[in-house]
């Protein structure tokens, strides 16, 4: 910087020049010191495991559009489909992009793996993604409900086609009632 | 100036310096991942989106309000189907529940709904405010009356909102023209003439907006067709198609290339073709079923005055659907092939309200959700009755034919369906797609 255009400057200019300086520095570091910890964390490796966990293959796509700006800490835990849309969407609008392919198996992911179905309202496709039954199965799930609601897991293992075990792994996830809107 | 200048480098220098940073350890900390990197996203940023809002908009009154309806009742598609609001037609006490409701239609980019009375009008409502945008009146004169009941000023009976969204195709009140409205601002911008078909009533256009099919309740009981297949680039009648009866509604495949129609006296339907302007196909619901309940005059049961009055097809084609007021029932025909051969399948028949006319179907675009004239919604695939329609007081909704699934975001209307069930090529081109890897996968492929 030449010296005499620094000299005439007036003072108040001088200080908002530092500050422009030392604020750009302050934020560098913070954000590099964030990107850090994500990086370094002793819990990071823990978590990536366990989200890979819930289905490896497909979260080879979470990766490169949701944990790449943070950590998987923010979606390990379940919403309902549409809430889940509705992340989406939100990320989306902060700059997550992805080919078509990559957003499919990162919708696979998440009703795979952490989404609450509510039994009684979804409709066919939700249920064979959720449930992992196909489209015959979801079916005849509509139509069990319609003449009788579910009331509880065991129910549901009695409609021919949907596998027990599935329904045991993911107990916690089935809702016989509606969620809470803000769900 | 320089100062300025000078100030903004050094700040620009700052935040590159910092995003730089933020990148680069994204990309660390990426790479540390437990599991290879899938390949890079290659698709643009798209812009916030508010999560969608799925309503139902019903036209009432129906057919001399009996119904007990006025206005447009709005319910909650993603709860329930439960009262959101209703739209009021701006009526005195003493005009309640007003003319009855023809048809209704909507339109994107105008961000309007429309609905045509048999009172002589169409009105335009501005879905950011429910105010009514604009009326449309038909003619300045009286105009000859072809039919009882019908408006003296020619206006209005179904609508339709042409591909775009910007002009709307309108069938005159019974009578034997057609206007082409701007939806914006309602103006006419023209008129079509079908002089065969003496009462237009009901309208099907095919996607690309290149075809019309324009159904009147005639045939040759007056020597008149009832169908007139309509070049609507050019407002021209290619050629007509005449049944064996009246004409009642219709429906079309995604090319326009067929016509299916409720015609009277028939509990099924007829299908036209509209290339050669042939009707090639009688398809009766089998006669035990329905012959002797329709000859016994005490029946009570026939709204519209014939056995079959709602015909519609699920998008892919795979089956038409057509209701049964014999049997208080929707009776549906697997569609296989080039759609000239349906077959009756009784395994899918849905019963609906016994004594309850169920005298229309619409269908969500998505093809999983239907909504029948009795106020009954049914999930398609599942061939079942998921709900059914109730106002503010909790009163079932009757006479429901003019309905409309429509999507929201923001207040502003992104997706629409129409008040017809007609077949979508995307929706055609993907069950054929789902067929051929199913024979595939059966033939060991």
């Amino acid at each position: 910087m030449d010296p005499k255009m620094n000299r005439d400057l007036p003072p108040r200019t001088v200080r908002a020049f530092g500050f422009a300086i030392v604020a750009g520095l302050v934020a560098a570091a913070g954000v590099t010191q964030i990107a850090g910890a994500q990086e370094q964390g002793p819990d990071l490796a823990a978590l990536n495991a366990k989200a890979s966990a819930l289905d490896p293959d497909d979260y080879r796509f979470v990766q490169p559009v949701c944990t790449r700006c943070h950590s998987p800490e923010l979606f390990l835990h379940s919403r309902s489909w549409s809430g889940w849309q509705g992340i989406f969407n939100q990320m989306k609008g902060y700059g997550a992009a992805a080919s078509e392919e990559q957003w499919d198996h990162i919708a696979g992911y998440f009703q795979h793996g952490l989404t609450f179905i509510d039994v009684n309202h979804a409709d066919e496709d939700e249920l064979s993604a959720v449930l992992g039954v196909d489209e015959k199965t979801a079916i005849a799930i509509v139509q069990r409900r319609t003449d009788r609601r579910f009331q509880a897991a065991a129910d549901l293992e009695a409609v021919p086609g949907v596998d027990k075990t599935r329904i045991e792994s993911i107990a916690p996830r089935l809702l016989f009632d509606p969620l809470p809107e803000d769900q | 100036m320089q100062t300025r200048k000078m100030f903004m480098t050094t700040a620009s220098l700052a935040i590159m310096a910092c995003v730089a940073g933020s990148v680069s350890a994204q990309d660390k900390a990426q790479r540390n991942g437990p599991a290879a990197r899938a390949p890079a996203a290659d698709a643009t940023v798209q812009p916030y989106q508010s999560p969608p809002r799925h309503l139902i908009y019903v036209a009432t009154p129906g057919d001399e309000g009996a119904d007990d309806q006025s206005g447009v009742i709005v319910l909650d598609a993603d709860h329930d189907y439960r009262f959101v609001k209703r739209i009021p037609y701006g009526l005195a006490a003493s005009e309640f529940p007003g003319p009855k409701i023809s048809g209704m239609t909507s339109s994107i980019p105008a961000n309007k709904i429309y609905v045509t009375t048999d009172g002589g009008s169409m009105i335009a409502f501005d879905l950011k405010t429910d105010k009514i945008a604009w009326t449309f009146k038909g003619e300045t004169g009286p105009v000859k009356l072809q039919r009882r009941g019908a408006a003296a000023d020619g206006c209005c009976e179904r609508p339709y909102t042409l591909p775009g969204g910007k002009t709307l195709l309108v069938a005159s009140a019974y009578n034997n023209w057609w206007y082409l409205i701007d939806a914006e601002t309602g103006k006419k911008l023209g008129r079509i003439d079908t002089p065969e078909t003496p009462h237009t009533h009901n309208v099907a256009v095919t996607a690309d907006g290149k075809l019309a099919v324009l159904a009147s309740i005639s045939g040759p009981k007056e020597n008149a067709a009832g169908v007139a297949v309509v070049d609507l680039p050019n407002k021209k009648v290619l050629r007509y198609i005449t049944f064996s009866d009246d004409v009642r509604p219709i429906t079309i495949n995604h090319d326009g290339s067929l016509v299916y129609a409720n015609v009277n006296n028939l509990d099924g339907f007829e299908i036209g073709d509209t290339k050669t302007g042939q009707m090639i196909k009688r398809v009766e619901l089998p006669g035990e079923m329905w012959k002797a309940k329709w000859a016994d005059p005490n029946h009570q049961h026939f709204g519209h005055g014939l056995p079959s009055h709602g015909i519609g097809m699920t998008p892919d084609e795979s089956e038409i659907w057509v209701t049964d007021a014999a049997n208080s029932a929707w009776q549906i025909w697997d569609n296989p092939g080039d759609g000239r051969n349906p077959v009756y399948n009784p395994s899918k028949t849905v019963p609906v309200q016994p004594g309850i006319d169920s005298s229309w179907i619409s269908m969500t675009n998505d093809g999983k959700t239907a909504f029948v004239g009795d106020g009954s919604v049914i999930d398609v695939r599942a061939h079942r009755v998921i709900a059914t329609l109730k106002d503010e007081y909790g009163r079932p909704i009757h006479a429901m034919e003019k309905v409309l699934a429509m999507t929201f975001r923001d207040g502003k209307l992104v997706e629409t369906s129409n008040q017809f069930a007609i077949g979508d090529a995307k929706a055609v081109e993907a069950r054929i797609e789902r067929e051929h890897n199913r024979q595939a996968n059966n033939n060991g492929g």
